[in-house]
């Protein structure tokens, strides 16, 4: 457990407009750090941006992309990767994550985009392309970028390998780290898995190798099943599962900044900075 | 198979408008959607209002013929007022369609880089003779006429609007020979939609056109305007946002 305020992790919460005026004025025993999705910033002026400002000036931003396609088999859009990195150079965040998860491909010789996060495959090629792409974004970001595990409603039929495998060999080949939603873990588990989702989450944690983690991000969903499937919608608060986990292995082993993550059904800013102080409260002291 | 073929197919099986043939395909479909509706309910909140309960299953035929290309939600949904005005359940309210244009200028402006006044160069007028001086106009600004009540629709449908406004939307909707001259800009963070007369708007067609002040003073006195008025106007809307010279190689000082 750590024992040194050095050693306890940095806890931030997702920013959302909404908050933009609490935010300016958030204490920073509260909140060590806000993490904004990229494509909300995409504009060149406006309110977010003097909102943003503001807010970065007094803490630590992370930028977090969910529109950048690291696993696209077409390559990434040229124009997205330039607008990522305007806003990075802009901002000088202390982290820049994005999904592992693809969202364009050729469709009778035109690209088309879905506009969400779908599973890539595991397997040689998808591997060598995304490594390609990871390389190119930090090329051109000139900086190392965190890729996140997503939660998934459909496995790719040519998986060849282990999502634990394919991550750990993508941070060695490319020298990129991981951000672990450990919700979208439990998520999968739900959706994929027989084993109780503590106990998969547990497992597939195992398999990572620690030092590639650098960031987690903590949510909650609410249950709500569709066809079958649990929907990973950040609805709600962080889910007992989830803090099973954190409590399991992040508090114990990692230094790596924890994110509380809530996008849809958006809480008061006061539930949001209580959840803030529960993952920093576990980080020394285990909860019931 | 291929990894470039399998999420072509994936990629074809979401974007269908087909239902699903593999487990969870559908829970993306939906969310694709979902999106979708929630990115046009920001870009077009006043069309949004307009159609109500109709908007989601206008935006689901929208994306199946203008489907999203850029990983940008926020850029996509230019063509969705050209749309509108093809549909054929809303050919008799084509105002909804000249609607959605006002609602994406609005949209686009506030996303633009912020304005950059440049009070300063009004001292050009102390250097320069009128003929050789033009007013610069903000890049965030967008002029248009229509016959409909356009700007009472939008300003209906913004927070505590007076409910007799409807009765002139109403009214205006039944006038045939009623028309507005709008320019939309932005000074600080919101843009706004500003009502004009037919002459200051055609003034402002002649900055745009990058008249002289000599060329705007004449026409302004054959109007018989004042043209302080319309500056301060101009100027307080954030239209105009400082002066330059007509041709930087060929200026005459005074």
């Amino acid at each position: 457990m750590a024992d040194d305020d050095s050693m306890i992790s940095a806890v931030g919460i997702g920013l959302k407009s909404q908050h933009f005026d609490a935010a300016i004025q958030a204490s920073k025993q509260d909140i060590d750090f806000f993490e904004v999705h990229a494509e909300n910033y995409f504009n060149q002026g406006g309110l977010n941006h003097a909102m943003l400002e503001q807010i970065s000036a007094r803490f630590a931003l992370t930028i977090h992309g969910t529109g950048l396609g690291l696993g696209n088999m077409c390559g990434i859009e040229a124009e997205h990767l330039s607008r990522l990195n305007q806003l990075v150079q802009r901002y000088n965040p202390m982290l820049v994550s994005e999904h592992l998860s693809f969202n364009q491909a050729m469709l009778n010789g035109q690209k088309f985009h879905a506009g969400d996060l779908l599973p890539v495959s595991w397997n040689e090629a998808s591997f060598f392309a995304i490594s390609d792409n990871i390389l190119k974004v930090q090329d051109c970001l000139g900086r190392q970028i965190l890729i996140e595990n997503i939660s998934y409603y459909h496995v790719p039929g040519n998986n060849t390998m282990l999502e634990t495998d394919f991550l750990n060999m993508l941070c060695r080949q490319t020298g990129c780290g991981l951000l672990v939603d450990l919700n979208n873990l439990v998520v999968n588990a739900k959706n994929f898995s027989s084993e109780p989702p503590v106990e998969y989450a547990l497992q597939w944690l195992k398999q990572i190798n620690p030092q590639y983690i650098q960031q987690y991000h903590l949510a909650g969903s609410s249950n709500h099943e569709v066809d079958g499937f649990i929907i990973d919608d950040h609805a709600v608060a962080v889910t007992s599962d989830v803090w099973q986990i954190y409590d399991a292995v992040v508090r114990d082993t990692s230094t790596a900044p924890v994110l509380i993550e809530w996008d849809t059904e958006i809480p008061t800013w006061q539930v949001l900075i209580a959840q803030a102080a529960q993952a920093k409260q576990r980080l020394v002291q285990p909860l019931c | 198979m291929l990894a470039a073929t399998e999420q072509a197919d994936l990629l074809a099986a979401i974007t269908s408008n087909q239902p699903a043939s593999l487990p969870g395909i559908a829970i993306y479909q939906s969310n694709r959607l979902a999106i979708a509706v929630h990115a046009l309910e920001i870009s077009f909140p006043t069309v949004r209002a307009l159609l109500g309960e109709g908007f989601a299953g206008a935006v689901q035929r929208f994306i199946q013929q203008h489907p999203l290309q850029s990983g940008d939600w926020g850029a996509w949904g230019g063509e969705f007022p050209h749309w509108l005005l093809q549909q054929t359940e809303l050919l008799p309210f084509v105002y909804i369609a000249e609607m959605a244009e006002i609602d994406w200028q609005l949209f686009q402006l506030e996303r633009s880089a912020d304005p950059v006044p440049d009070p300063a160069s009004f001292a050009l007028i102390q250097q320069y003779q009128p003929t050789d001086i033009r007013f610069v106009l903000s890049p965030q600004i967008f002029l248009t006429t229509s016959g409909f009540p356009l700007s009472k629709i939008w300003q209906y449908h913004q927070l505590a609007a007076a409910p007799s406004l409807l009765q002139e939307i109403k009214s205006a909707l039944s006038d045939e020979t009623y028309h507005e001259y709008l320019v939309i800009s932005r000074l600080h963070w919101k843009a706004q939609i500003h009502l004009l007369d037919p002459a200051a708007f055609n003034l402002l067609n002649m900055c745009r056109q990058g008249k002289s002040l000599s060329t705007l003073i004449a026409e302004i006195e054959r109007l018989q305007l004042d043209f302080t008025e319309w500056l301060s106007s101009m100027l307080k809307f954030g239209v105009i946002t400082g002066l330059c010279t007509t041709y930087n190689d060929h200026v005459h000082r005074s």
